[in-house]
């Protein structure tokens, strides 16, 4: 029996305003032709985002902080639709909704069994807008939610007169404005989110631990397997220090210094001078650090090395291409399901966005935003030094008498 | 007759060891040539072949040409003193697939140039910093503008030229723009401006 809690509003000010900031953040670019208030555009741009200082090689209790994001492309639509766009509406994770709506229609189904079920669900709920079943105790609708709650929190999202709990898309806003109601917004850790499945569902025995592992299964893009909290060597682990569940940004920033002290000094590098979070991460990740001595890994500054581990331990891409540059191309170029690659002459400085990735045949770095010390670009550098943030982005530079270009690289989605 | 023949292999030893010193293998190249791909072609002045490493260069001013399938050829000069070690390195950037293959194949060539690559970015954010700071503060966004930077038009093949790039969004942008690059102790007249206007697209 779904329990609907007492409402505490217990949002300050500041807290609407920074998710709000974050929000138009990630739609800004695609929307560049539409004025935005300026107070909340320069913000954005002059403070970077936030990032999280974890403290490497600590017990993870399996809380992490996973922005909104979006859904793996196996949640098929419209419920992608649905469950991304309330969840803008209402600044509510769409994987949160997603994890909701698993549980509700397909309870207790393994992670790897997912896709499966999603595809078939068309065949049995032909309309997504109808037809779903009641329980004993009345809860409805594709949220089965009971007539009690969905009188207090359902939204006519479609705008057509009737609040209906059968309707895909007006019970979605319902869910999420529900979540928002009850404090589980996107930028609350997991924990959060799963206390209020727990209240969800009225506390159902199991409820909010079976939400919990599809939260981090659509949070990884679909790969972390049912029961993972500990990965083995090279498997996605949502706890690994310094990784941020879908982030490239908060995970890239964890994992390179703000400004190393001594700038790009040649015997500033190895282990100890890179971050602790980074070298933990290298270990897990990529194959073969730490016991190639003449692989590209070892002296941590190698620069796909550190792109490709940010791209592994974030969940984004468990598979991205490990070395070299020329080899990372040629990877992302050959997966425009996932990645959207612009070549040379292709895009300026003005598309840049956030989690952006840089590659050209030699070098490569990520986007991360304006960050204190004024440079926006974090990367390590062969053999001249570990992962910070010491750089600005460019389109195209001259080595060695020839000129360098730039490949623009953008995980779909974001 | 017996001191004519001595004068005579005298004389003779005397022009052996002037050949021998002439031929003798000299202490110190003139020329390290750095190239990658490392098995490049090299030729130098049009006529010689010469690869990857040491060499003995005749002092002077020089042509090389270096060139690889699937990179594009390049050509640059420099000047060879005598008794001084000149260090010349020359990267070929990746021209089709052909070239991104190779290196594929060859990851310690890819290596090399990445190290090469990676040096030349850390430096080209310094000079571009260093000749004009303000780009450490963009990109700036407003309202109805914002401001980046980007390779400049009027000097595109140089690396520390860099064009002011600004974006409006509706009718006061441009005069907002240029008022917060003066804030900035900027003269917008010294600088290279290159305008977008966006607003047609922002009334859709």
């Amino acid at each position: 029996m779904k329990n609907f809690r007492h409402i505490i509003r217990r949002f300050p000010r500041y807290t609407v305003l920074l998710v709000a900031a974050v929000n138009l953040l990630a739609t800004y670019p695609a929307n560049a032709a539409t004025p935005l208030p300026a107070e909340t555009q320069q913000d954005v741009y002059t403070q970077g985002i936030h990032y999280f200082d974890l403290s490497p090689g600590g017990s993870c209790n399996g809380d992490f902080t996973i922005p909104a994001g979006n859904l793996p492309s196996l949640v098929p639509e419209p419920y992608n639709g649905a469950f991304t766009s309330a969840g803008k509406a209402y600044n509510v994770s769409p994987v949160l909704l997603a994890s909701l709506f698993t549980e509700e229609n397909f309870t207790g189904t393994p992670t790897n069994q997912l896709a499966d079920r999603w595809k078939a669900l068309p065949n049995y709920r032909p309309d997504p807008n109808s037809g779903w079943p009641t329980s004993p105790d009345d809860a409805m609708g594709p949220f089965q939610f009971i007539p009690s709650t969905w009188a207090s929190l359902g939204v006519d999202a479609n705008h057509d007169g009737n609040k209906d709990v059968e309707n895909l898309l007006d019970a979605s806003f319902g869910a999420a404005n529900y979540a928002k109601t009850d404090g589980a917004t996107a930028n609350k850790p997991k924990s959060v989110w799963v206390n209020f499945a727990a209240g969800y569902s009225g506390h159902t025995s199991g409820y909010d631990q079976q939400v919990s592992e599809y939260i981090d299964f659509y949070a990884s893009g679909g790969t972390a397997t049912t029961g993972s909290n500990s990965s083995s060597s090279g498997a996605y682990d949502p706890c690994a220090p310094g990784a941020v569940a879908g982030s490239i940004v908060e995970t890239a920033l964890n994992y390179a210094w703000g400004d190393y002290p001594g700038g790009h000094n040649a015997s500033s590098y190895g282990e100890a001078a890179a971050k602790p979070a980074y070298v933990s991460a290298v270990k897990q990740y990529l194959t073969g650090a730490g016991s190639n001595p003449a692989g590209f890994t070892t002296d941590y500054t190698d620069c796909g090395a550190f792109v490709a581990t940010v791209m592994r331990a974030s969940g984004i891409d468990p598979d991205y291409q490990q070395l070299t540059t020329s080899q990372q191309l040629t990877y992302v170029q050959g997966k425009p399901s996932q990645y959207t690659v612009k070549g040379p002459g292709q895009w300026t400085l003005a598309d840049v966005q956030l989690g952006d990735i840089f590659i050209s045949d030699g070098h490569t770095y990520i986007y991360v935003g304006k960050q204190s010390n004024g440079y926006s670009v974090a990367e390590a550098s062969q053999n001249q030094h570990v992962p910070e943030v010491d750089a600005l982005p460019y389109t195209e530079q001259t080595v060695a008498g020839h000129r360098e270009l730039f490949y623009l690289v953008r995980v779909n989605g974001t | 007759m017996k001191q004519q023949k001595l004068l005579l292999v005298v004389a003779a030893v005397i022009v052996l060891l002037g050949i021998f010193y002439l031929l003798r293998p000299r202490s110190t190249p003139d020329l390290n040539l750095v190239l990658v791909p490392s098995a490049a072609h090299a030729k130098l002045d049009g006529k010689n072949w010469i690869s990857d490493g040491k060499a003995y260069v005749t002092p002077g001013h020089h042509t090389l040409t270096v060139s690889f399938n699937g990179f594009a050829t390049q050509t640059t000069s420099f000047d060879i003193v005598k008794d001084k070690l000149k260090t010349v390195t020359v990267a070929l950037g990746v021209s089709s697939d052909e070239g991104r293959d190779w290196l594929i194949a060859h990851p310690d060539e890819a290596k090399k140039l990445e190290q090469l690559t990676g040096s030349a970015f850390s430096n080209s954010t310094q000079q571009r910093v260093t000749k004009l700071p303000l780009i450490k503060e963009l990109p700036y966004i407003e309202r109805y503008f914002r401001i980046d930077y980007g390779n400049s038009k009027l000097h595109p093949d140089d690396d520390n030229a860099v064009a002011i790039y600004i974006t409006t969004y509706g009718q006061p942008g441009v005069q907002q723009a240029l008022d917060w690059i003066r804030s900035q102790g900027y003269n917008p007249n010294t600088l290279e401006i290159i305008y977008n206007d966006q607003s047609d697209q922002s009334s859709q």
